[in-house]
């Protein structure tokens, strides 16, 4: 009784208002309808046993026959009074019934929300996590390049070469410079937008590390002797973590490749000693291989 | 005698009109020896020798010996100048132009009357091309003036055409002034 | 006779005084593509009496010049090593110097020279070409550095050097007045310059054999051109052919045994094809117009000569076989004095639209260059590797040599102090 009280307060304050209410109505209306009043009083929960009662004391129903009557118009009254409120009841208890699945239902809802909330949240920390990571990679790469960059600018500094030839290697760094930036900015877009692997990333950056060799192989390429422009070898290149050269072997050329082609395909590899750093230290390879053309 | 002098005639008017055009120094004696001057050389004679390229001693001088120096002293200003007996080219041509012919006519009229006497045409040109090219470009000069000769009359047995190519220069000197004076064919008394 | 001996005598005489001067060499332009070099000064041993040849600096002039190489001046050598060993590889790469020239002289027993000579590889850190001469002669130091030129060049170029070769030409000096022509040879340099002839008449054309035994050239020395063949150790000289008219342009054929000439004697100027041994003539031009300066194909069956049938001169080429004739030439007004180079690809030639240069063909892809910028170039001759041509040009009214180094501008000016120089011919190669 006391649990249905607290889980329904409304109902069962409804409940108590009516029967003081008619409480209230049997003690101020007159006589006929005390009785009325004391027949109801019975009523709703003992009514069959009030009914039984009241068979019993039949032989005085004769007597008050009229009154009888008038009750029986009360009761009747009453009953449907009763019975509409019994609908109410049953109405309200419907409501608060259709009210608790509600709640039940936007809790639920709620929780999901509350789940996806939280998904969400997880996916976007992953997402800048992601992002980072690549803005990381590339900035390492980028300062990796710089270092190598300078280093090398250092030694051409040294090596006081004609100023044409500085002029025409920086304008290939340069160049060499915007590709690699170019490749970073599609890695990095990539990256968030299409949420490309790191394997994926680092295949990228490994085509760059080989192209740069190789563009710095063609950088230091110099022949006074005539050869092909036709001229395609592929150059094998095993070289020492500081970028020192160990071997060199120039295969697998076409018919255009002379014996000096070789030769100085071979002498353009020692020249660019130290060889290009990797962007980040996983992709160094000892061997390398890549086809020259001058 | 009658020969005799009018070879002389023909030689003097040959000469003078050299020298004139060369602004020569004094006029010497003529030798008798010889009336005509071996135009196409200096008159000195030629000489070569043959040396190997061992440098250890020299081959027997192949020697030719060519007509001694004859001058001979006239003075210049009987004749009239612009008959000298040379005629002049444009670059790479072999075309003779009117003033050209008109020399020609001129010496042909004295040839005419000087039956035995043959002539030389010698054919240059300016230093420019190649020189084997110019070799036939001066003989093509040369056989040029030899037709027109032939078309005034003269036998053909009679005149000789020899090419010096760019070899004689008239003018030494690498401007047109030189190379005008240098595209030229000479008559010659042979 | 007497009189002959005696004027041979007084020849030698004043002659000797004026062809004591070799040419003397200017390099007019240099090229930015050449490789750097190092040339170490050369160890001499103790008790070695100084030559007078630098043998160094012969070898730096040689490779200068082909416009291949570009040799670090003494003064920025960082070091002096004298071995493969004592090479700090280091810091010739600081100075972006490729390779590096050692040599070592001593006396021999016999009190004559011995020479080593070491060429280092500087990026792939080894001797590439390691050289000993023993007992060499004084005289003979700067042949030893032409053939060390020519080693290093090979190595680097992949052709053959041809330093370490001869040239002709032909000087004009004026004796009182007079011109004095002689014919001389000289190593490819300039130096060692020998006479082979002497001549108060011109002497025009002088063409190598393909053996190196002997000229032929075009002399005047009888008042009217003829050809003749003499021997270089001047044994042999025969008049081969005076016909009537020109007797010009000979040019030998690969074997030695023909020369092709020029002709006038049917009229105008025709090329003919003279068998040396039996004389015979063979005429291959018919043509009213003027054929001339023909020149053999390397493979012997074709021959190029210059004609004006069209007007102005132009190179046609004349098949042997079938006497076929084709135009080659078509860039410009004018082009004579064809050459072509040892291997039948290029054909340089007299070029001229105004100015006379020499014009380079390629006779597979017809790529034409200009390849001199001199003035009034003439007489173009390829050298035996096929890598340089030597011609004859003006300077400034006097006629001098020069040799460009095809594919690059390197020009090396060669000339007399007394005279004029002119008609070279490039020979062989020394075997």
């Amino acid at each position: 009784m006391m649990p249905f009280i607290f889980r329904y307060p409304i109902s069962s304050f409804m409940a108590l208002l009516i029967h003081v209410v008619l409480g209230a109505l049997l003690v101020m209306i007159p006589q006929n309808k005390v009785e009325v009043m004391k027949v109801s009083l019975v009523s709703t929960e003992d009514s069959v046993e009030e009914k039984t009662q009241s068979e019993n004391k039949t032989p005085h129903m004769k007597t008050f026959a009229v009154d009888s009557k008038q009750i029986q118009l009360q009761l009747e009254k009453i009953k449907q009074q009763e019975q509409k409120k019994l609908n109410q009841h049953r109405q309200l208890a419907k409501q608060t019934q259709a009210e608790k699945k509600r709640l039940v239902e936007i809790k639920k809802k709620q929780k999901i929300e509350q789940n996806k909330l939280a998904a969400e949240k997880r996916n976007t920390l992953n997402l800048k996590k992601i992002a980072e990571k690549a803005k990381k990679d590339t900035k390492l790469a980028e300062k990796q390049r710089l270092v190598a960059k300078k280093k090398a600018e250092e030694a051409e500094k040294k090596t006081k070469k004609l100023a044409l030839e500085i002029k025409k290697r920086d304008l290939k760094n340069k160049q060499l410079a915007t590709e690699t930036l170019l490749q970073q900015e599609m890695a990095e877009e990539a990256a968030q937008e299409r949420k490309l692997s790191k394997a994926k990333d680092m295949q990228n950056l490994k085509e760059v590390y080989i192209s740069n060799i190789a563009s710095t192989v063609r950088s230091n390429w110099r022949t006074v002797g005539r050869v092909s422009h036709k001229a395609e070898c592929t150059i094998s290149i095993t070289q020492t973590p500081r970028g020192n050269v160990s071997s060199v072997k120039v295969h697998s050329c076409n018919r255009y490749s002379t014996n000096l082609f070789k030769k100085d395909a071979e002498k353009a590899v020692y020249r660019s000693q130290p060889l290009p750093k990797p962007p980040v230290d996983e992709l160094f390879e000892r061997k390398i291989d890549f086809i020259f053309k001058p | 005698m009658n020969i005799c002098l009018k070879k002389s005639a023909l030689f003097l008017v040959i000469f003078s009109a050299l020298f004139l055009g060369a602004c020569s120094d004094n006029p010497k004696k003529k030798s008798n020896k010889s009336l005509f001057e071996s135009g196409y050389g200096e008159g000195d004679g030629s000489q070569v020798e043959v040396i190997g390229a061992g440098g250890q001693g020299n081959i027997d001088g192949y020697n030719v010996g060519l007509n001694e120096d004859g001058s001979i002293g006239i003075d210049p200003s009987e004749l009239g100048a612009d008959l000298e007996p040379i005629i002049y080219f444009e670059f790479d041509s072999y075309i003779i132009n009117d003033k050209g012919l008109s020399i020609i006519k001129h010496y042909a009229e004295i040839l005419e009357e000087n039956e035995d006497e043959a002539i030389v045409l010698l054919g240059h040109t300016d230093e420019r091309g190649s020189p084997g090219y110019n070799l036939a470009l001066g003989e093509k000069r040369a056989k040029a003036a030899k037709e027109s000769f032939m078309l005034y009359g003269i036998e053909d047995k009679r005149i000789e055409v020899i090419t010096l190519g760019e070899s004689q220069p008239m003018i030494e000197g690498s401007n047109e002034m030189a190379w005008s004076q240098n595209r030229r064919v000479e008559i010659k008394i042979k | 006779m007497k009189k002959n001996v005696f004027v041979i005598a007084l020849f030698l005489m004043f002659w000797q005084q004026l062809s004591l001067a070799d040419l003397t060499i200017e390099i007019s332009s240099s090229s930015d593509n050449a490789l750097p070099l190092a040339i170490i000064p050369f160890d001499y041993a103790v008790g070695t009496k100084q030559p007078k040849t630098d043998v160094a600096k012969v070898i730096a002039a040689d490779l200068f010049s082909s416009g291949k190489f570009k040799v670090l001046p003494n003064v920025r050598l960082p070091s002096l090593p004298s071995s493969l060993g004592d090479v700090d590889f280091t810091e010739w790469r600081d100075l972006d110097v490729d390779n590096m020239l050692l040599g070592e002289i001593s006396m021999s027993k016999k009190g004559l020279y011995n020479i080593k000579l070491t060429f280092i590889d500087l990026l792939r850190k080894k001797e590439v070409i390691s050289k000993r001469w023993e007992n060499i002669y004084e005289n003979n130091l700067r042949q030893v550095a032409h053939k060390m030129s020519d080693q290093i060049y090979q190595e680097i170029t992949g052709v053959r050097g041809s330093f370490n070769t001869k040239i002709a030409y032909v000087t004009v000096k004026k004796v009182s007045g007079k011109k004095k022509y002689s014919l001389d040879i000289a190593d490819s340099d300039g130096f060692n310059s020998q006479p082979l002839l002497r001549s108060n008449k011109p002497i025009m054309s002088p063409s190598w054999s393909p053996d190196g035994k002997n000229m032929a050239y075009v002399s005047f020395e009888r008042g009217r051109s003829e050809i003749i063949v003499q021997s270089l150790n001047g044994k042999m000289r025969k008049v081969v052919a005076s016909y009537e008219g020109i007797n010009g342009s000979p040019s030998w054929s690969p074997d030695s045994k023909k020369i092709s000439v020029t002709l006038s004697k049917s009229g105008s100027a025709d090329v003919y094809i003279l068998t040396l041994a039996t004389k015979k003539l063979r005429r291959l031009t018919y043509n009213f117009a003027i054929e001339t300066e023909s020149v053999w194909a390397p493979d012997g069956n074709s021959l190029f000569f210059n004609s004006d049938r069209r007007g102005k001169p132009q190179i046609f080429q004349v098949q042997l076989g079938t006497g076929a004739i084709k135009r080659i030439t078509f860039e410009g007004a004018y082009n004579s004095n064809p050459a072509i180079s040892p291997d039948g690809n290029f054909l340089a030639m007299v070029n001229s639209s105004g100015h006379f240069n020499i014009g380079l063909l390629d006779l597979e892809t017809s790529e034409f260059n200009i390849i001199t910028n001199t003035y009034l170039d003439e007489s173009p001759s390829f050298s035996p590797n096929g890598e340089m041509i030597l011609y004859a040009m003006n300077d400034k009214g006097k006629a001098k040599l020069a040799i460009v180094a095809i594919g690059n501008s390197m020009t090396k000016i060669l000339s007399t102090e007394s005279g004029e120089v002119r008609a070279p011919s490039w020979g062989p190669f020394i075997d």
